[in-house]
């Protein structure tokens, strides 16, 4: 530890705003974790942040800059300094009458002093100290407009091809213009043979669909019991030390009632506090959440974002937002109510240590802490069981693109940067960016931790989150077939097949499953002779078969979903997934109507719904509790 | 070379020998009767002659539906299509069979000889003999076996599917699976990891048996839909007992096969007596192959050919050889026992008293195989009808008759409109009939002769009999008829229905 840190630390006592304990305990944290004696003071609530920097204003006898109250000179600051002012914990702040530039820095020091020069291109300066948090306000405050356009336009305007902001190209359009003129002119000239042609192409469809998710679903079960042993060894053994520093975003809305739960669980992560940059993400208009965020008095590491108003207004605009203060290697993203395994931070780290380079991504599991609420959330798990324990790590096996979940897929900071990061206009922007990540070269793995959160127990809400799901589906699917030779070439046949399938095949089954329900239904109840001319032989063979073997084996999968987890007294409800199915159909048609009408429309999901909440709200309250 | 492309090349090798022994069967008029008419049915489906109702309905679908895609993309270049199946299927098989025994620690040459002491044994031999059907069965038996043992070691979902999967196609391969996956239903329980059963029995079970009751209710499905018999795979069950003796009498045979042909099997429980999961996994092997000899007794089915209970369980033995080898730590045992078990079965399949058996003597002997009368009868018939049209013939009861000419060409069977109209107007039309004597108890129920009572003994107006081959008859039409100037369908299908006539 420097002597200044030392000096500082006894003048903390000496002016009675920290007492001898917290002070020794921030030191050995300090020791342990090796970061400055500020971080580890942060990581405790031992002292308020503001008494810190006044004494440490005090120790260097220099003036205490408010940048709150008394923001930098808009002249003195560059817009594309903004990340760096951030990250370097140094602004310039105002120039005085002689046009010397006092800079705010938060560690003064040779470092800052030399990062000082380097920002202003002044070698005399005159230094005062400031807050960390005050540096991001006052660079959000300054670059308000800047930083908004590039969270939502970066994308678009560095790789316009992988935006969503345009729904359908003209190449697009004119395909699909064909392909309804090409339709319209087989139903006017051939209709029987064109109507057969269609089923037939259907037909194979859900063949290819069953085929390709039984194969994933028996690499998936296959993939990693011995390498998530090793994994969960190689976390335990890494020293607390060498843990990077790494970036939590976790944005929210309009959701205050589950602060305490994330607050809890991120307090519970076996990785040091002190080297965690907490970013709460916050919209401007949601003043609710934010008075709920700033009432908690969170510790230091704990940073409330606020994202100025704009369009659109979606998760992925508000992580962009945030990513360009990010400190960490690093990020995470967790919903408000995600309660991760304590030690995935750890695991990501192993896992990325021993990932090949170009490993730019590590998507957790995820999985449901309230599975057993009622038929929805059982039924809930059991997808998401099937999804992450068993479709992704076969996807991971097999070298098919990777669409991310939702939350807990950790990144390396700088490959975000580097594509544009999320997609603001794609409502599934997580998938879209698991399939880019790859056409550009990158890997993304799945490892065996998990995130557990809240699952929708409400049929209502659960089809207006699944219908973003699928909307997103729709655009990423549309946005990554845009150029189909590139695709090929970037991700390979398998890939591509397995995009087609797993991303299209995902939403196509919901639209089509109806159609061919209500045929069935039909048939079956009138023994009409109506669709006889369009089932040849042929055709109605594999019809039976995709009714038989197919809807056997998605209910077959769903069953042996939460084997995994031994949540084996799940298994009989897969009996009843067709009605989700139904559910599931539902909900693709809302989202294909979305698409149509509202494509960058963020459908929200309300959590806090769950019975189990007062449990876990309880759970956390107690432990917040000194 | 890749373990992959050492496999490959064990299959083809296998596949190789199996070709040879089947070819060597054909050539000599022994290949089994089940086999020809499950050629038949595949060439109608193949050529697109068989309605959709009767192949879905067609019990058992497995074997139908891989010779069906056989037949289609390859045709017959030599061997028949359900023969050229089960060689294949069975060089698969013993494929698997390699990667699971060099997994367990075997180094390649033991793995090697004990595959092909597996892969060669003769109730292999037997069994590709048999048709697809019964290497299926064998397939699945190991699948359930692998799948049961894995399952108890380390117990992933893709063990459970397999154990349950191969289940699935017991009950789908022929009816002597379907005897077995009844008769594993219990020890399917015994072999399961028990702290799984103790968290939710009944979610492992459902897991473990949904399957084969998917498969079940599917069978039932299509009977219900296509108008089948709902009840087909039951009824299959059921075999006619051929003595008065009892089942504890028409048990012993298959039971002595058992212990003397399979004695790694049948021993591998006190080799795992001293590892109680290891054990249990054990008895649940011995226990299903003696409850599925005692099933098959009681129900009578035994007598007549003991080998179609015993030598699938040719099946079970990888699995016990991998457990013996690796969990049990007796791999010097498994070579002796397997060898052992190879003596016996050639000693068994030159004595026993079962109709497979003895046609393969007569093959590898030279000697005329043992009067397979209908299938002998029914090869005069098809020389008979070469290169003839418009032949009305219950296809349904001789599917056989499709194989034996090669294809449906110029047949008129139950799926043509012409040959239903014919039956219900109880008046015939077609150039020729052929009809069998409703005296032959044996064999599956004739239409025609149903139809026309007495049509075999007495000819019908207008028909002269042209030609006798055993039971069978055949009459030509003598007087012009009054569609005599139209074509006669080229093929037995729905698409070549009555057109009206000129």
């Amino acid at each position: 530890m420097r002597a200044e840190e030392e000096l500082i630390g006894d003048l903390l006592v000496a002016r009675g705003v920290l007492d001898l304990a917290a002070l020794d305990e921030a030191r050995a944290l300090a020791e342990r974790w090796k970061v400055p004696l500020a971080d580890a003071l942060m990581a405790r609530r031992a002292l308020r942040p503001l008494d810190y920097y006044r004494t440490l204003a005090q120790h260097f006898d220099l003036e205490l800059a408010d940048l709150r109250s008394d923001p930098p000179d808009p002249t003195l600051l560059d817009p594309a300094l903004a990340q760096e002012y951030v990250r370097e914990g140094v602004i310039p702040w105002r120039r005085d009458e002689r046009g010397i530039i006092t800079v705010a820095v938060t560690s003064p020091g040779p470092a800052a002093v030399l990062a000082a020069r380097r920002l202003t291109g002044q070698r005399q300066l005159r230094l005062a100290v400031c807050t960390r948090f005050d540096v991001s306000i006052a660079v959000q405050r300054a670059f308000r407009s800047e930083l908004v356009r590039k969270a939502v336009y970066g994308l678009a305007e560095t790789d316009p091809d992988m935006s969503a902001r345009r729904v359908v190209t003209d190449p697009q359009l004119l395909f699909f213009y064909l392909l309804l003129t090409l339709l319209a002119a087989g139903l006017a000239f051939a209709p029987l043979t064109t109507l057969i042609g269609l089923n037939l192409l259907m037909s194979v469809f859900y063949l290819g669909n069953f085929v390709f998710k039984g194969v994933l679903a028996w690499a998936g079960g296959l993939a990693g019991e011995g390498s998530a042993r090793a994994l969960e060894t190689a976390a335990r053994l890494l020293r607390e030390d060498e843990l990077p520093t790494f970036t939590v975003l976790v944005p929210m809305f309009r959701e205050p009632e589950v602060l305490p739960i994330l607050a809890h669980a991120l307090r519970n992560l076996d990785y040091p506090l002190g080297k965690l940059d907490i970013k709460i993400v916050l919209e401007e208009k949601d003043e609710e959440t934010i008075a709920a965020a700033r009432a908690l008095g969170l510790e230091g590491v704990f940073e409330i974002m606020i994202v100025p108003a704009s369009q659109p207004q979606t998760k992925p605009k508000a992580c962009n937002y945030a990513l360009q203060f990010a400190r960490g290697d690093y990020l995470v993203i967790y919903d408000a109510e995600d309660k991760p395994e304590p030690d995935q931070l750890r695991k990501v780290v192993a896992a990325f240590r021993a990932a090949p380079p170009n490993t730019a991504c590590i998507q957790c599991r995820l999985n449901y802490y309230n599975a057993r609420e009622n038929w929805l959330t059982r039924m809930f798990t059991l997808d998401y069981s099937l999804w992450f324990d068993l479709m992704l790590p076969g996807l991971e096996r097999l070298g098919v693109p990777i669409p991310l979940g939702g939350t807990s897929n950790h990144f390396r900071t700088e490959v975000l940067r580097e594509l544009s990061a999320w997609d603001p206009f794609n409502v599934t922007e997580d998938a879209d960016l698991g399939i880019r990540l790859t056409q550009k070269g990158y890997r993304v793995g799945v490892i065996d931790s998990t995130t557990f959160e809240e699952a929708n127990c409400r049929q209502g809400n659960w089809i207006r989150q699944r219908s973003r799901w699928i909307k997103g589906y729709m655009q990423t699917f549309l946005v990554h077939t845009r150029r189909p030779i590139h695709l090929l070439r970037t991700v390979g046949p398998l890939g591509m097949l397995g995009f087609v399938f797993f991303i299209g095949g995902t939403m196509l089954s919901g639209i089509l499953n109806p159609i061919f329900w209500t045929i069935f239904g039909f048939w079956a109840l009138t023994q009409t002779g109506v669709f006889d001319p369009v089932f040849p032989p042929l055709i109605l063979w594999l019809s039976v078969m995709n009714l038989l073997l197919g809807n056997a084996l998605f209910i077959y999968l769903t069953m042996v979903a939460p084997f995994r987890r031994r949540w084996l007294e799940l298994a009989p409800w897969a009996l009843t997934v067709p009605y989700y199915w139904v559910l599931l159909s539902i909900a693709a048609y809302k989202a294909l109507w979305q698409l149509i009408r509202k494509p960058f429309y963020w459908e929200k999901t309300q959590h806090g719904l769950s019975k189990q909440m007062a449990e876990e709200l309880a759970k956390a309250g107690v432990a917040a509790r000194p | 070379m890749t373990r992959g492309t050492l496999a490959l090349t064990l299959a083809g090798l296998i596949f190789a020998v199996h070709a040879a022994w089947l070819g060597l069967i054909g050539a000599r008029g022994a290949l089994a009767p089940e086999m020809v008419d499950l050629w038949g049915e595949a060439i109608a489906a193949a050529e697109g002659a068989a309605p959709v109702g009767r192949i879905a309905t067609l019990y058992p679908q497995l074997p139908l539906g891989l010779t069906t895609a056989w037949e289609f993309l390859f045709g017959r270049p030599g061997l028949p299509s359900p023969s050229a199946v089960a060689a294949a299927l069975a060089a698969l098989l013993a494929a698997g069979w390699w990667v699971a025994l060099r997994r367990a620690g075997l180094s390649h040459a033991a793995a090697l000889t004990a595959t092909l002491l597996l892969a060669l044994h003769p109730f292999a031999l037997w069994l590709v003999a048999q048709g697809p059907g019964q290497v299926l069965v064998a397939a699945g038996l190991s699948g359930l076996a692998l799948g049961l043992a894995r399952l108890r070691r380390r117990s992933a979902a893709p063990d459970a599917a397999l154990a349950a999967g191969a289940l699935a196609v017991l009950a789908l391969a022929d009816r002597t699976g379907l005897l077995f996956a009844l008769a594993a239903i219990p020890f399917v329980a015994v072999a399961a990891p028990p702290e799984l059963l103790a968290r939710s029995p009944s979610g492992l079970l459902l897991i473990l048996l949904f399957p084969l009751l998917a498969a079940l209710a599917g069978l039932a499905f299509v009977g219900l839909v296509f108008g089948g018999d709902l009840a087909a795979p039951i009824t299959a069950l059921q075999a006619v007992p051929t003595d008065a003796a009892g089942p504890l009498a028409r048990a012993v045979v298959p039971l002595s096969a058992l212990l003397l042909a399979l004695p790694l099997l049948v021993l591998f429980p006190i080799l795992a007596r001293r590892r109680p999961p290891l054990l249990q996994v054990a008895l649940a092997l011995a226990g299903l192959s003696v409850a599925a000899v005692g099933l098959a007794a009681a129900m009578g089915g035994t007598d007549a050919a003991p080998l179609a209970v015993v030598a699938p369980a040719l099946g079970l033995l990888p699995a016990a050889a991998v457990l013996a080898a690796r969990d049990a730590a007796r791999p010097h045992l498994v070579l002796p026992l397997l060898g052992t078990g190879f003596l016996a079965g050639v000693a068994l399949l030159g004595s026993i008293q079962d109709p497979g058996a003895a046609r393969l003597r007569a093959a590898l002997a030279g000697t005329p195989p043992p009067p397979e009368a209908q299938l002998a009868e029914l090869a005069e018939l098809a020389a008979a009808l070469e290169g003839r049209e418009g032949i009305m013939v219950d296809l349904y009861a001789v599917p056989a008759l499709i194989a034996l000419r090669g294809s449906t060409a110029g047949l008129i069977g139950p799926a043509d409109a012409e040959f239903t109209l014919a039956l219900r107007a109880r008046r015939l039309d077609a150039p020729l009939v052929a009809v069998r004597a409703s005296t032959d108890a044996t064999a599956k129920p004739d239409a025609i002769a149903r139809a026309f009572p007495r049509l075999h003994a007495d000819g019908a107006q207008g028909y002269a009999l042209e030609g006798e081959f055993g039971a069978w008859r055949l009459y030509a039409r003598t007087t012009a008829a009054a569609g005599e100037e139209r074509r006669w369908p080229g093929s037995w299908s729905l698409t070549t229905t009555l057109t009206p006539a000129p």
